[in-house]
């Protein structure tokens, strides 16, 4: 690798990047669950950033005809297209502007789930002794502690905010990854590679970071995509719950909490918000494990 | 095998005082004045403080901690600051709730999980395996309690089937081990799909079918029962993680479990309350998984824990 500019010209380098860029793409024709999967997502982010552009109405504004005349929400209209809640709110701008919720959350919880249970797994893995058994048990302490209830009793010490939810779901979710990355340099780290790495008197991190991460990089994005399910169903399980998202910021979580109220005349206050959670989490499972046939073709379906 | 369970035994102990840490900690932080909670928004600024020190929350931290270990030694739980009782008579209350609608939930997985798997198993990469893998997918990202509200509406409410939430014998239960059985079928149907695909491929089952077995007996008498082992271990996890309460199902259909106290206690502050069911629920996980390791190495004798 290190040596790729000293014996190629710079076009024979970009021509083999080239091909080797149309080589991932053809192979990954073959994985259609990828692209569905990014469709959907790429979509979703789409929503979520020109969320102001998209929403016909202010989410939170409470319409005075958003109401019928005896005060209950409307059905789906062509002013209203997915109706009105309980608060004459349009649900379309609300279930719009919770994709921004819903995938801030998923994505960037994710992000401090996979660091710490990168760094962890990969201490655990390397060092070994007793370094490996004190991570581990941190990491089993963590793991015995239902996820939900254990995010549900953080978020009511830190107070129910946007901010803690993330915080509450990315420093509680990391055990699985630590596990899985853990068990991978457990294998990488006898290979003969990082041997000659060792013999050639490279540094631990060096080690660590260069020769034996890359190499666990395909389990970790496979399981960070199952993460992102993970996490954006805890938040709106949270949110559910009333100990998540607070209105009158719309999340979908704290949309079907709030059409437990009325789902028995207007069931349309429910069926939206979950709909969208049901397509985004599909999303990024269908990634997953499209990801994973990808990188292993040996095993056509895995496991959790 | 002995030695392998005294060393997981020792380092569940291990665990199981890291987790006394983490929650002792964590409602250590919670900002809410127990004191205050108990006696009320009029109670005198004295009469607060003379709770507290019989309480001992004015001690510092490691003392109370150690207090509370003692007592946990004992069985003693605490008292709840709402409802003015011991925490363990709740708890015990509430387990043979949550127990039932484990059962209910887990039994639903395997109805629904266990014949899917065996049958996308035999039809590999086949269009109805595709169409039931892709089902199950949807499956999987299906919000829990969305699903269970759904159901509601239209077997509860609109076709008036089943009843709207409550605990009670089976009509009750229909509803909740349901929503949660289509959630959480899909993991069964995967993990014994990808298990039979495994043992499909060893030479022992050549073997059966080269001396002319049917394929019926190849895959019910062969291949199934070995390729239940792994399904076997995900299920007796499973059915731990279930028994300490579906929190998301419990708060949907009314049942009052230890989840749906867990969940009341958080809303209240009610700190002995919280600690004393996550600490159950943890201390069950765990028991329950170490059990599942042992009976996994018994059932299948190629595994060796030296």
């Amino acid at each position: 690798m290190v040596n790729h500019q000293t014996t190629m010209s710079n076009s024979d380098y970009e021509m083999a990047r080239r091909s080797a860029l149309k080589s991932v793409l053809r192979h990954i024709r073959h994985f259609p669950m990828i692209y569905v999967g990014g469709l959907i997502v790429l979509l979703l982010a789409i929503v979520a950033v020109f969320a102001p552009l998209l929403a016909p109405h202010n989410p939170n504004f409470p319409f005075q005809n958003g109401l019928t005349l005896d005060g209950s929400p409307k059905p789906p209209s062509h002013e209203f297209p997915f109706g009105t809640d309980e608060n004459g709110r349009d649900i379309l701008s609300r279930v719009i502007y919770g994709t921004r919720v819903s995938l801030t959350v998923g994505i960037v919880s994710t992000i401090i789930n996979l660091v710490i249970g990168v760094l962890v797994g990969m201490l655990a893995g390397y060092y070994g002794r007793w370094i490996d058994s004190a991570l581990m048990m941190v990491t089993e302490t963590i793991l015995a502690i239902p996820f939900l209830l254990f995010c549900m009793a953080l978020v009511a010490v830190l107070g129910a905010s946007f901010m803690n939810v993330l915080l509450a779901i990315g420093l509680l979710g990391w055990g699985v990854m630590a596990r899985i990355v853990r068990g991978q340099v457990l294998a990488i780290k006898e290979m003969e590679y990082v041997q000659a790495a060792r013999a050639l008197g490279a540094s631990h991190l060096r080690i660590m970071f260069r020769s034996i991460l890359p190499n666990v990089f395909g389990p970790v994005i496979v399981f960070s995509m199952l993460n992102v399910c993970n996490n954006i169903l805890a938040e709106a399980g949270l949110s559910y719950l009333g100990i998540g998202i607070q209105q009158p910021t719309a999340s979908w979580g704290n949309m079907i909490q709030e059409g437990v109220n009325t789902y028995q005349f207007a069931p349309w206050t429910l069926w939206f918000p979950g709909l969208a959670l049901m397509i985004a989490v599909l999303g990024f499972n269908l990634l997953g494990d499209g990801f994973r046939d990808w990188l292993d073709p040996q095993s056509r379906v895995g496991t959790r | 095998m002995g030695a392998y369970i005294v060393r997981q035994l020792a380092s569940k102990v291990v665990v199981l005082l890291g987790i006394t840490i983490v929650t002792f900690i964590l409602i250590d932080a919670i900002p809410a004045d127990p004191a205050r909670l108990i006696l009320g928004q009029h109670a005198s600024e004295a009469a607060v403080k003379a709770l507290r020190i019989q309480l001992g929350l004015n001690l510092p931290l490691p003392i109370r901690y150690l207090r509370y270990l003692g007592s946990l030694l004992h069985g003693n739980l605490g008292y709840s600051y709402v409802f003015n009782m011991p925490v363990t008579t709740m708890i015990l209350q509430r387990m043979g709730a949550s127990a039932w609608l484990a059962l209910g939930c887990w039994i639903a997985e395997i109805i629904i999980g266990i014949p899917l798997g065996i049958f996308t198993a035999r039809r590999a990469h086949g269009p109805l395996d595709y169409f039931i893998s892709a089902l199950a997918l949807v499956g999987i990202s299906l919000p829990v309690f969305w699903l269970g509200l759904i159901l509601l509406y239209w077997l509860g409410y609109i076709h008036q089937i089943f009843p709207l939430g409550g605990i009670g014998g089976i009509r009750y239960l229909v509803l909740p081990a349901l929503t949660y059985g289509i959630t959480g079928a899909a993991y069964y149907q995967r993990l014994l799909r990808s298990s039979m695909l495994e043992v499909m491929g060893l030479d022992y089952v050549r073997t059966a079918r080269a001396k002319g077995a049917s394929d019926n007996r190849v895959v019910w008498r062969h291949v199934v029962r070995n390729a239940l082992i792994p399904v076997m271990t995900y299920a007796g996890i499973d059915i731990g993680y279930l028994m300490t309460g579906v929190v998301l199902i419990e708060a949907t259909f009314n049942w009052n479990g230890l989840g749906l106290m867990a969940y009341t206690a958080i809303s209240n502050d009610d700190v002995p309350v919280i600690m004393g069911t996550v600490l159950l629920i943890a201390v069950f996980v765990v028991v329950f998984t170490l059990l599942v390791d042992i009976v996994y190495s018994i059932l299948d004798p190629r595994i060796r824990y030296d």
